[in-house]
């Protein structure tokens, strides 16, 4: 009896595991829970408030996802015609920001309508944000030299974290220009992930500006030539998370199968610890364009169809 | 037959400036408004005009590169 009951245990915990703690299961599919929650459109900017995902679509709509609720809101941007934005940051007095063509710095309110507007000092590329400070990436066409800086709404802007932009001496400079845009992915520790489009490589940065550059191993890297070359370039990093106890989830293109070239978003879900160790790489069933919440259960993502899905974490 | 060749040459040294290797549509684009650039009188304004088709096509970059 004793036996039996070791066995029918044995069978029973064979069947729930499948796969090591702590380690990536080899393949996953994603679940749909809700959506589509967004078509084809960029997506330009993406910002957290609470338990909603605000994302900028096509540079006019603003998408909130309540990822509770489980539904999408999506109001269009109050803007003059032929206007488009780029980036969102929202501050921690839970201020929503954006730049709008790429020497404005405009303030949204939840209901698409522009409160104010500021003129920068030149054209920009970027705009995150880093608790109760703008980081802005000027449009500098002169690397090397600091990649982002910070500032309050309104103040001056003074250098921020130790990324620099990178020389390319076989590249044109607007090129060299492209390959240097920084993304900063979200946060639910004291660090975010940012990175070159180029790179399987984060740097990973405090709100003061502390910075950790933690090597991603096992992505696929494409080189800048051929990933400007391309109308879906592969990138080793699409979108970074940092969860609450620090660990670093990676969207990586991967190497799409020949029948997938031409879908846009990545294939490939990677967990690292803080200091860079990896915990293995998934293989995704379908494609993903975003990670949108990490918590202790489970990995959201928005779904290259424009669906919310989610993975069991590991 | 100077102004001509003038005109040649900016356009020339704009494509040569252009990206190697680029996406097609942005590099198209690039390579348009170097033109209507090099078309420009004044050394200044088509100076400027240089700058503005670049950041057209960082742009243009960004959406494919950066546009999630």
């Amino acid at each position: 009896m004793t036996r039996a009951g070791l066995f029918v245990l044995a069978v029973v915990m064979g069947a729930c595991r499948t796969w090591s703690a702590g380690q990536a299961p080899a393949s996953i599919t994603p679940v749909p829970l809700f959506g589509p929650v967004i078509g084809a459109e960029v997506i330009g900017g993406r910002a957290d408030e609470r338990d909603d995902v605000l994302l900028l679509a096509g540079g006019t709509d603003l998408v909130r996802i309540a990822l509770s609720a489980r539904r999408a809101v999506r109001v269009k941007l109050r803007l003059s015609v032929a206007e488009e934005c780029w980036n969102l940051a929202r501050l921690t007095d839970g201020s929503l920001w954006t730049l709008k063509g790429r020497q404005t710095l405009a303030r949204l309110g939840s209901d698409g309508a522009i409160a104010s507007e500021t003129l920068l000092p030149g054209p920009h590329f970027g705009l995150f944000a880093a608790g109760d400070r703008l980081l802005f990436q000027r449009a500098d066409f002169t690397p090397p030299g600091p990649a982002l800086v910070a500032a309050v709404p309104g103040g001056t802007q003074s250098p921020w974290s130790a990324i620099a932009t990178r020389t390319f001496p076989s590249l044109a400079r607007a090129s060299v220009a492209a390959l240097n845009m920084v993304t900063c992915g979200p946060t639910d520790s004291r660090e975010r992930a940012c990175w070159f489009p180029d790179e399987a490589v984060v740097s990973l940065v405090d709100d003061n500006g502390s910075t950790r550059r933690v090597t991603l191993a096992g992505l696929v890297v494409t080189a800048p030539e051929a990933l400007l070359t391309s109308d879906n370039p592969q990138r080793p990093v699409r979108d970074a998370y940092v969860d609450a106890g620090g660990g670093i989830w990676i969207l990586s293109s991967g190497a799409s199968s020949a029948a997938a070239a031409d879908v846009p978003g990545g294939w490939v879900l990677g967990r690292y610890l803080s200091d860079g160790t990896s915990t293995g790489l998934a293989r995704l069933s379908s494609a993903a364009r975003l990670i949108l919440r990490v918590d202790a259960r489970s990995v959201i993502l928005l779904m290259s169809t424009g669906m919310v899905a989610e993975v069991p974490r590991w | 037959m100077v102004k001509k060749t003038l005109l040649t040459l900016v356009v020339l040294a704009g494509f040569a400036a252009a990206p190697r290797a680029a996406i097609a549509g942005c590099t198209t684009s690039l390579g348009e408004c170097y033109e209507r650039a090099a078309r420009i009188d004044s050394f200044w304004y088509r100076w400027a005009a240089g700058i503005d088709c670049e950041l057209d096509y960082a742009d243009c970059v960004r959406r494919r590169l950066i546009g999630r």
